[in-house]
């Protein structure tokens, strides 16, 4: 008796030293990502990041950093790959390249899974309308990569708006009116908007602003129709229009390149800009480090801007996202789907996000007495170093789909970023504003074959007639074209995915 | 043949070439105007790369504000720094240039071996290889077959063969150079041939001397291709990199440097914006110089084909 | 028969006599056969291997499946393209810019090349030469940036012409100069770098022949006529057969970076299209398809002009 005991014994510990040693083997995900820290290679061995991550997950992360130049035809190419990374960061979710590989079923579904909160809780508790955006007919491939959202606003200088005599705060679209007849008049040499052949930002923010839905509106039948058949859309393009006739916009904006678009305000040609709320920091920044004697704020964002009505509509510059994660079918085994599922989880916990963005307390970052995220000035080399070395381009895996879960949080006010901070802040002020593309989640085959070419018919049309070339007959003519080369066709063919949408 | 005339101050080499010693009023007056209407032409090649290298010294503020200059008023040499921080920029020109050369070479080997005996109308089969040359030329598989082509069957990724290989030959040039092959007189070679010579021997003792006009073009133009290369290295050498050449990393460095377009929303708050326009200056100065500077070190075999009084015997 | 095949025939004998002959002339250029063996090799591993790949114009190709696996989907993209209206308008532009390339661009490097070959001073010949070459290593995108300052309406260019006619001329945005501009912006950035093939090629001129000439007579001009320029014509025609194999290129780069909302109508060509449709969205099938249209166009057009050669007593391509 005492025998068979011993043995039972000695069976079961055996047993459990087995089951832990075998516990004990990480669990290898490849990952690849695209690369923006070039000063210095990644290093693998003796990562103290790589490391921790091991720790907390029982997962060896493999990171593949490739060139973040041309990572379009790089994530194509390894998709005929026999054995492509485990995961995969896709940078434009919408492709039809993406769109395809799924329905092919390069991806894994994984729908079901993320509606698992018990298992998945950070990805469960991610945006359910984003993860719409990201669907392709109705399944989710991939965990989006949130992003500042909506992102996209107006900024102007300050300093000159005082000058010529607007010391408000814009609060509606009048004052911004206002504004901009008050910056035109400072000068003939100079313009209150600035304006560059890439119109099509500026052209959405104001009639967005003045009420037009974003690319795609649902009327009150509920059927799908274009922005510019929206008379908002046409209140906008005036407003520009105007603004252009009084001498409040470069005549021959249309010439100017993009690369070019940054110049005219370091330049002080043009005191305004509907484009990308953080590029007013990015100004305020450059005119601080390479202009003498600059001290105080000289630009300002612009926050919620009501219309006639009271209510305030924004445009987005995004869809709440930036690419995507994909797990690639063809490397992950149905076994080990669940494993890779609950390591991005844990990625898009508080533990994960902070290590993907920030990296390790006393290797990329110190905490302050009052528990924020900061890197003191005798430890700036050493941080910036190991940084680079070990943390690389990690933040190219965060997700953050449940929102900023960082502990500890960053220090924010490192001397002049007044407007970084308000950046931040105003973006979660006006994302409850912002007016979504109901046709986004949608693929139209017209659409693919040739909305770029329809897109621009549109595009083209409002930026003449905004330069005077062509009047408002002119702007229904072009409107008409594109109808007849495949606008209507798209309208239908959203309005019908739309509809079984509903369902 | 070159007459050196020693005037009082200094030699002039004088060509006898198309112009000549003897020159009428009209000769005179056009030779005024070709040098004056050439040195103007040459002026405004020259001159926006004047501008391109004096930017790359010059600071934010003069590039944004000064829409054209050719000396800096304050100079900086902060793009430069950026640029060379790292030692991958060394590392890169290393391999450059061991791409460029290996590259050339194997290119010429390549493309003059096939365009000798293509040259030849004796060779039975010929018009079959260059109809297989030629519709080469303007039928492709495209990018993706390629590379399943490159990486997946012949496994090559991630080495140099993986961009040595894949341009071996460019038909075009190879078609040209079959071209001046087939232009030298049949006599030489004949004469050689029945003094013995294989064809081989006839290539490397008479054919290749005679061709170094030829030889020095393409492999200019070779080289210059193999230099400014990047999209192959870049897929095919994804993981390899410490392999990758120059212009990968001097294109990602524009990238990286115009902030605003890469995706650096999460970015850290320390994170500090290049010098973004002076970067790009200083890319096209680092990466053009070096192999600006190889055409006028080929240009002595640009010299006259030793062919006169060739065929005087 | 025909009179080609019939001289062939002759040649190579009938019957017995034909593999015979065959035999001896394989052993007699064995030589030349090794020297063939590397370049053979490469064209079909790099070139006609991949060529399996023309099959993804007929699919829906996705990378996952394979070219095995990918959906058929016959001449559905074909159909698209032709569907859009506006491939008239694509063809018509990318015609008319190739055409006025070939008219102007082509022949730039050659007169160049003449001119420079006139010149006296050998040092001074080549530092030119250095400087002449220059733009071609300049990215496209700055000679579009540095066209912009002098042609923009701040620009020096624009100034003077508004000065000269009393109205001024927008370059960067009119419809009617778009295409002088691409021209121009091309001749400026590749006529030097052009000229070194044709300067390597009037090297091979006997310059006895010059010396003949001289003593006969001839002016500067007669001697460039019949020394000169014939010995860099079949060069020149190589080129212009090949020339013709791109008749349907115009590329994309460069022009969408002069595209603008005023001169679209001339700015959309084929190859702009393909990338905007094609290339940019990873839709690999529909380049495919096109890229295979433009292709057998090609060849045709190459094969004709190497005809027209032919009858016109040059050697051409063969």
């Amino acid at each position: 008796m005492k025998k068979l005991v011993a043995l039972l014994l000695s069976v079961a510990l055996l047993l459990s030293v087995m089951s832990f040693a075998a516990a004990d083997e990480p669990f290898e995900i490849t990952v690849m990502v695209p690369e923006f820290t070039l000063d210095v290679d990644y290093v693998e061995e003796g990562n103290p990041i790589l490391a921790k991550i091991e720790e907390a997950t029982g997962v060896k992360l493999k990171m593949q950093f490739v060139s973040n130049e041309g990572y379009g035809d790089i994530v194509s190419t390894t998709l005929t790959e026999n054995d492509p990374p485990m995961l995969m960061a896709v940078t434009d979710a919408r492709a039809p390249s993406i769109i395809d590989s799924a329905r092919a079923g390069a991806f894994w579904d994984l729908t079901d899974f993320i509606a698992d909160a018990a298992n998945y809780p950070y990805l469960a508790a991610g945006s359910a309308g984003v993860y719409n955006n990201i669907s392709i007919d109705g399944r989710i491939y991939g965990i989006y990569r949130s992003r500042a959202y909506p992102r996209a606003g107006i900024y102007y200088r300050l300093d000159v708006a005082k000058q010529a005599g607007f010391d408000k705060e814009v609060k509606t679209i009048d004052d911004l009116t206002e504004l901009a007849e008050k910056l035109a008049a400072v000068s003939d040499d100079t313009y209150a908007l600035n304006m560059c052949s890439y119109a099509n930002g500026t052209i959405s923010v104001i009639t967005v602003a003045m009420g037009a839905p974003n690319v795609w509106g649902v009327d009150e039948n509920g059927d799908i129709y274009p922005a510019h058949k929206s008379p908002a859309y046409l209140e906008g393009l005036n407003w520009l229009r105007h603004l252009y006739e009084i001498g409040g916009i470069d005549p021959d904006f249309i010439e100017i390149p993009t690369s070019e678009w940054d110049n005219i305000e370091r330049n002080g040609k043009a005191f305004m800009r509907f484009d990308c709320l953080d590029n007013a920091h990015r100004q305020q920044e450059w005119f601080e480090g390479n202009v003498e004697g600059v001290t105080e704020q000289l630009f300002q964002t612009v926050g919620p801007m009501a219309k006639a009505d009271g209510s305030v509509t924004v445009w987005p510059q995004n869809n709440g996202f930036a690419g995507e994660i994909l797990i690639n079918k063809k490397s992950v085994s149905e076994e080990d789907l669940p494993k890779v599922l609950k390591f991005l989880d844990w990625c898009n916990g508080p533990e994960g996000q902070t290590i993907l963005n920030a990296g390790l307390e006393g290797v990329t970052y110190w905490v302050n007495e009052e528990g924020f995220r900061y890197v003191p000035d005798d430890k700036a080399d050493e941080a910036s170093e190991n940084s680079k070395k070990y943390l690389h381009d990690f933040n190219q895996l965060g997700m953050g789909v449940p929102g900023d879960l960082e502990t500890p949080k960053a220090v924010l006010n490192r001397g002049l970023t007044t407007l970084r901070e308000r950046y931040a802040n105003l973006n979660k002020e006006l994302a409850p504003y912002a007016v979504s593309n109901p046709c986004f989640p949608f693929v139209s085959q017209t659409a693919v074959d040739r909305g770029a070419e329809l897109d621009q018919i549109i595009t083209d049309a409002a930026v003449q007639y905004i330069a005077g070339v062509i009047d408002e007959d002119g702007l229904k003519a072009a409107w008409d074209e594109w109808a007849t080369k495949g606008g209507d066709q798209e309208t239908a063919e959203y309005n019908e995915a739309y509809h079984a949408a509903q369902k | 043949m070159d007459k050196t005339i020693s005037s009082p101050n200094r030699k002039l080499k004088i060509s006898s070439g198309p112009v000549g010693q003897s020159s009428s009023v009209g000769s005179r007056i056009f030779d005024i105007f070709n040098y004056v209407f050439l040195t103007l032409v040459a002026v405004t090649t020259i001159l926006p790369f004047v501008y391109i290298i004096g930017a790359s010294f010059a600071t934010e503020y003069e590039i944004a504000t000064r829409p054209m200059f050719f000396i800096p008023q304050n100079v900086s040499t902060a793009a430069y720094e950026f640029i060379f921080s790292s030692n991958k920029i060394l590392r890169g020109f290393t391999n450059s240039i061991f791409i460029t050369v290996c590259g050339t070479a194997i290119n010429l080997f390549c493309t003059v071996t096939m365009a000798y005996a293509l040259s030849k109308t004796r060779l039975r089969g010929r018009n079959f290889f260059l109809n297989m040359v030629i519709i080469s030329m303007f039928f492709s598989g495209g990018m993706i077959p390629g590379y399943i082509v490159i990486a997946n069957i012949l496994n090559l990724s991630n080495t140099y063969w993986s961009v040595l290989l894949p341009g071996a030959i460019s038909a075009y040039n190879m078609m040209i150079v079959k071209n001046f092959f087939q232009s030298i007189p049949q006599e030489l070679e004949e004469s050689a041939s029945m003094d013995g010579c294989t064809d081989i021997g006839v290539l490397l003792k008479i054919v290749l001397p005679l061709s170094l006009p030829v030889l020095a073009t393409f492999g200019l133009f070779y080289a210059v291709g193999h230099w400014n290369a990047y999209f192959g290295a870049m897929i095919y050498m994804k993981s390899a990199k410490e392999k990758w050449p120059l212009q990968v990393l001097l294109r990602e460095l524009i990238i990286l440097s115009n902030g605003s377009a890469g995706d650096m929303n999460n970015m850290d708050p320390e994170f500090i914006q290049p010098p973004e326009q002076s970067v790009k200056m200083a890319v096209i100065v680092v990466s053009t110089v070096p192999i600006m500077l190889v055409y006028p070190f080929l240009q002595k075999y640009f010299v006259k084909g030793v062919m006169v009084g060739a065929l005087k015997g | 028969m025909t009179t080609k095949a019939a001289e062939r025939k002759a040649v190579r004998g009938t019957g017995r006599e034909y593999w015979q002959r065959l035999g001896n002339n394989l052993k007699r250029d064995k030589w030349l056969y090794l020297l063939l063996v590397p370049g053979v090799i490469y064209f079909i591993v790099f070139k006609y291997l991949p060529m399996f790949g023309i099959v993804i114009a007929f699919e829906n190709y996705v990378p996952y499946s394979g070219v095995l696996g990918s959906e058929w989907v016959g001449l559905k993209w074909f159909q698209s393209f032709f569907g859009y209206p506006d491939w008239i308008t694509y063809l018509t532009n990318t015609l008319i810019l190739s055409l006025m390339n070939l008219l102007f661009f082509f022949p730039a490097p050659i007169i160049l090349a003449l001119l420079l070959n006139e010149m006296r001073c050998l040092r001074y010949k080549k530092t030119l030469q250095t400087m002449l070459y220059v733009p071609h290593f300049i990215s496209i995108v700055i000679v579009v940036s540095i066209t912009f300052v002098m042609f923009g309406s701040s620009g020096i260019v624009y100034k003077l012409t508004a000065q000269l006619l009393g109205h001024p001329i927008k370059y960067m945005s009119s419809p009617d100069t778009f295409r002088w501009m691409i021209i121009g912006q091309t001749i400026w950035k590749e006529t030097g770098w052009g000229t070194i093939i044709f300067l390597a090629a009037l090297t091979n001129v006997d310059t006895q022949l010059y010396e003949a000439a001289m003593v006969d007579g001839a002016g500067r001009f007669r001697r460039l006529w019949h020394i000169t320029l014939p010995a860099i014509r079949s060069t020149i025609v190589l080129m212009l057969i090949l020339r013709m194999g791109s008749m349907l290129d115009t590329g994309y780069d460069h022009l969408i970076l002069m595209a603008n909302s005023m001169n679209r109508k001339v700015s959309q060509t084929l190859d702009v299209f393909v990338y905007q449709q094609g290339i940019q969205q990873g839709r690999f099938s529909y380049a495919s398809a096109i890229g295979l249209m433009k292709s057998v166009v090609s060849v045709t057009l190459v094969l004709i002009s190497n005809k027209i050669a032919h009858l016109m007593g040059e050697q051409g391509l063969y």
